[in-house]
């Protein structure tokens, strides 16, 4: 920029959007992280947990030259190589619709792959570095691929490589007793023999070939019986105890119990939830129910597992109904200007009338919460369940109706109790009392509910939207822009009044179930596409205690 | 441009004191972000005077974890009129650092906003005395201070002590002035009327956030002197 131009203009444009803007979110994360440890949201497919080993190893053993750019060279022609065959097998409609997916670079293979009249995919173009750097308009931003910015960590935790101290390019070796093992596997098919050759030569290589080469290596199609599925099934699952020497056990049972009681649900659940079997579980773990409104009768030894996602999942609906309020307030500011406890008392009047409901709230909290508390009747679904307080808050577009029933999911949220008898929620949680900590959880909001008791409703819930959603708020964005300098306000407080500075969209967190689940399917444990569960997935199941 | 975040927060300066003075002090942002800038050029003292109607407003910003009345004080200002400077003053035993302009200590004073400031800076070691615009600053916080709490005289009284060289009077280092307005004093438009009395002015640039509506100020500006210079006006 010349020197004197005004560079606010610039800094006015760098607005970040940002997520979790009430803060609320890092307690569902942390719950999630420790009930299914070792899987992230960006590791998907279990094949890349085998494939990556073979790679790093075979630059050992094949690659001429072993400098930092040669690696990086090396890693990205095997990815792409990898994704444009996975991408060309899926375009050619060679693997099931429910097997597909999830492959690291697929955008820009697709883009490649169905080029008009193209025949050939050229390999060096699509992968070269210069200067060092990726170069521009090839498929992966990242030096290392999909590979450094996804899956090197995560098989770090899991024991399939570690630090090399000595190099930085790669930075990893593989352990002996899990990496090297899967390296070897993968050796032994003669479909990424072919890979490797292709990638080594770097060249042009024909679609028709391509789609050969995909239908053999695709991550959906891994044979459930062969030693790579066997192999990986027994690192996710943590069965092996010599294969998961680099996990502790502690780990390894709490992914396994949380995968089993997937596995549970599965095997038990019908197909009521139109295929979207996560939605299912969440609801079914919190409800201790299935889809058709059946009891689901969780295994004994499963059921600490499943009160502690019941308790991320009442946790997750605390989190949407606040920010489902705060959604209220921007929405207000954007349409006039008012003072933060003007906008409280607004919210909450109107929260509380029968205006924007079918009854108004009773005029003090704990009568409130009584008539909040969950239904007696049997099915989990019905007319005053929480399923059915949260699809009205769902449906609603207007900011005072939004907020009316946003803190009637809060009033269940704070009345439904009884599944954890009398315990803290987060006990069985590992390290629950350390998420605890935190400002806005489950537990916290019993009690504020709690102290205010005798309150009057609407005072209650101005007084809410003043400490919880704009304070908060306003807390949480100016941290971030003290630590990171991101301009992540939603509104701000101008000569006395907010302001509008952006929109908000009330968001559950991702739990990882949703790539838990495909994992599964890849290993061989379900079928894909969220269904039946195989012989596989029976076998762990009988000797999950 | 200034940063004034950025300018609040320099090691260099090995300050021990910052006086704020704003209209608004938005006490949520001031704790979270503005104390810690300041902190970090040393300025282990703090003290913020600002106007007495926004700040029972913001008070509802104030958490339990807030560092007020224990890192810092705040020192509400009542007044016929409203308490409307905007200044920022870090105070060290050899450097300082002032900065005046039109931005409140909000996110829209200080992060988002287009305002006007100033910079004024002082070091020992370049032989020069401080701009009287230091002593200026000082000198209307402690007339602030006489209707504060006696711990707020104290804070000043130290600083005082320990920046001795802002009484030092000689030769000003530039010829910019920093009028204190207010209960009492000249008013801004009579202060330039009398710096300019008849004589000829080239051009008369106003910087600011605001102008009255019926740009009657403008209208002043425009006639000061013998009234045939050019008058800009950047809003």
């Amino acid at each position: 920029m010349p020197e004197g131009d005004v560079d606010w203009l610039a800094r006015d444009r760098d607005f970040t959007e940002g997520i979790d803007h009430l803060g609320v979110q890092v307690v569902s994360t942390n719950i999630y992280a420790r009930l299914l440890p070792g899987i992230s949201n960006l590791t998907d497919r279990a094949r890349y947990f085998s494939f990556y080993p073979w790679v790093l190893d075979s630059f050992a053993r094949k690659s001429p030259g072993k400098s930092p750019d040669d690696w990086r060279i090396w890693i990205r022609r095997h990815e792409f190589t990898f994704s444009a065959a996975s991408i060309a097998a899926e375009v050619a409609d060679k693997i099931d619709e429910d097997a597909a997916g999830g492959v690291i670079g697929a955008r820009a293979a697709r883009r490649i792959v169905n080029k008009k009249g193209a025949a050939t995919v050229d390999i060096h173009d699509a992968t070269r570095i210069e200067n060092g750097k990726a170069a521009k308009g090839t498929y992966f931003k990242n030096r290392e691929g999909g590979y450094g910015q996804y899956y090197k960590n995560q098989m770090t935790v899991l024991g399939l490589m570690r630090h090399d101290e000595d190099r930085k390019a790669p930075d990893r070796q593989l352990t002996k007793y899990a990496g090297e093992k899967l390296s070897v596997v993968v050796e032994q098919a003669k479909a990424f023999r072919d890979l490797r050759e292709i990638a080594a030569i770097g060249g042009a290589v024909s679609l028709a070939d391509l789609v050969t080469l995909g239908q053999a290596v695709h991550p959906g199609v891994l044979d459930p019986d062969g030693g790579e599925a066997d192999h990986l099934r027994k690192i996710v699952l943590g069965t092996d105890d010599d294969l998961c020497r680099g996990q502790t056990a502690e780990e390894r049972g709490r992914r396994r119990r949380t995968l089993a009681l997937a596995l549970d649900y599965l095997a038990k659940d019908d197909d009521e939830w139109d295929g979207d079997a996560v939605l299912g579980f969440r609801w079914g773990v919190l409800e201790e129910s299935l889809g058709d409104g059946t009891r689901w009768k969780v295994p004994a030894h499963l059921e600490a597992t499943r009160l502690g996602w019941a308790a991320y999942a009442q946790n997750e609906l605390l989190n949407y109904a606040l920010e489902c309020l705060m959604w209220s307030v921007v929405q207000m500011i954007d349409a006039m200007p008012m003072t933060p406890r003007e906008y409280a008392a607004t919210l909450a009047a109107a929260a509380c009338s029968a205006r924007h409901a079918t009854a108004p709230l009773p005029g003090r909290v704990d009568a409130a919460l009584s008539a909040f508390a969950p239904p007696t009747s049997s099915s989990p679904w019905g007319d005053g369940s929480t399923w059915a307080l949260l699809d009205e808050l769902q449906d609603t577009t207007e900011p005072l109706q939004c907020a009316a029933s946003a803190v009637r999911v809060l009033l269940r949220v704070a009345a439904d109790r009884s599944r954890y008898g009398g315990r803290h929620p987060f006990a069985a949680i590992p390290d629950g009392d350390d998420i605890a900590r935190r400002d806005i959880h489950l537990q916290a909001w019993w009690d504020r509910t709690d102290a205010a008791r005798l309150e009057s409703t609407e005072a209650f819930f101005a007084q809410l939207v003043i400490d919880w959603i704009i304070y908060r708020h306003l807390r949480v964005a100016t941290r971030k822009l003290a630590s990171q300098g991101d301009y992540t306000y939603r509104f701000r407080p101008e000569e006395g009044v907010l302001v509008s500075c952006g929109e908000i969209k009330p968001t559950f967190t991702n739990p990882r179930l949703r790539q838990g689940m495909r994992m599964l399917a890849d290993i061989g444990l379900i079928e894909h596409g969220f269904g039946s569960v195989t012989k596989h997935g029976r076998a762990l199941m009988a000797v999950t205690t | 441009m200034i940063d004034v975040l950025d300018e609040l927060a320099d090691p260099d300066l090995e300050a021990h004191t910052s006086i704020v003075l704003a209209y608004n002090v938005d006490l949520l942002f001031y704790d979270k972000l503005v104390r810690r800038r300041l902190a970090s050029s040393g300025a282990m003292s703090q003290l913020v005077f600002c106007d007495a109607t926004p700040y029972a407003a913001g008070l509802d910003g104030v958490d339990p974890g807030s560092r007020i009345g224990r890192a810092y004080s705040v020192t509400p200002v009542r007044m016929s009129g409203a308490f409307h400077p905007k200044a920022y003053m870090l105070l060290g035993r050899r450097k300082a650092r002032l900065i005046v302009g039109s931005g409140n200590s909000s996110i829209g004073g200080l992060v988002r906003n287009a305002e006007a400031f100033g910079r004024f800076d002082f070091d020992e070691a370049k032989g020069l005395p401080a701009h009287p615009a230091f002593s200026a600053i000082l000198d209307l916080a402690k007339r602030l201070a006489t209707r504060a709490v006696p711990a707020v005289t104290s804070q000043l009284a130290r600083a005082e002590a320990w920046s001795p060289w802002i009484r030092t009077v000689g030769p000003l280092p530039d010829a910019r002035v920093v009028h204190v307005g207010g209960e009492g004093g000249a008013g801004l438009m009579s202060v330039l009327r009398n710096a300019v009395s008849g004589g000829h002015l080239k051009r008369v640039v106003a910087v600011s956030a605001s102008f009255d509506r019926k740009l009657d100020a403008v209208r002043e500006l425009a006639q000061l002197g013998n009234g045939d210079h050019e008058t800009i006006v950047i809003v």
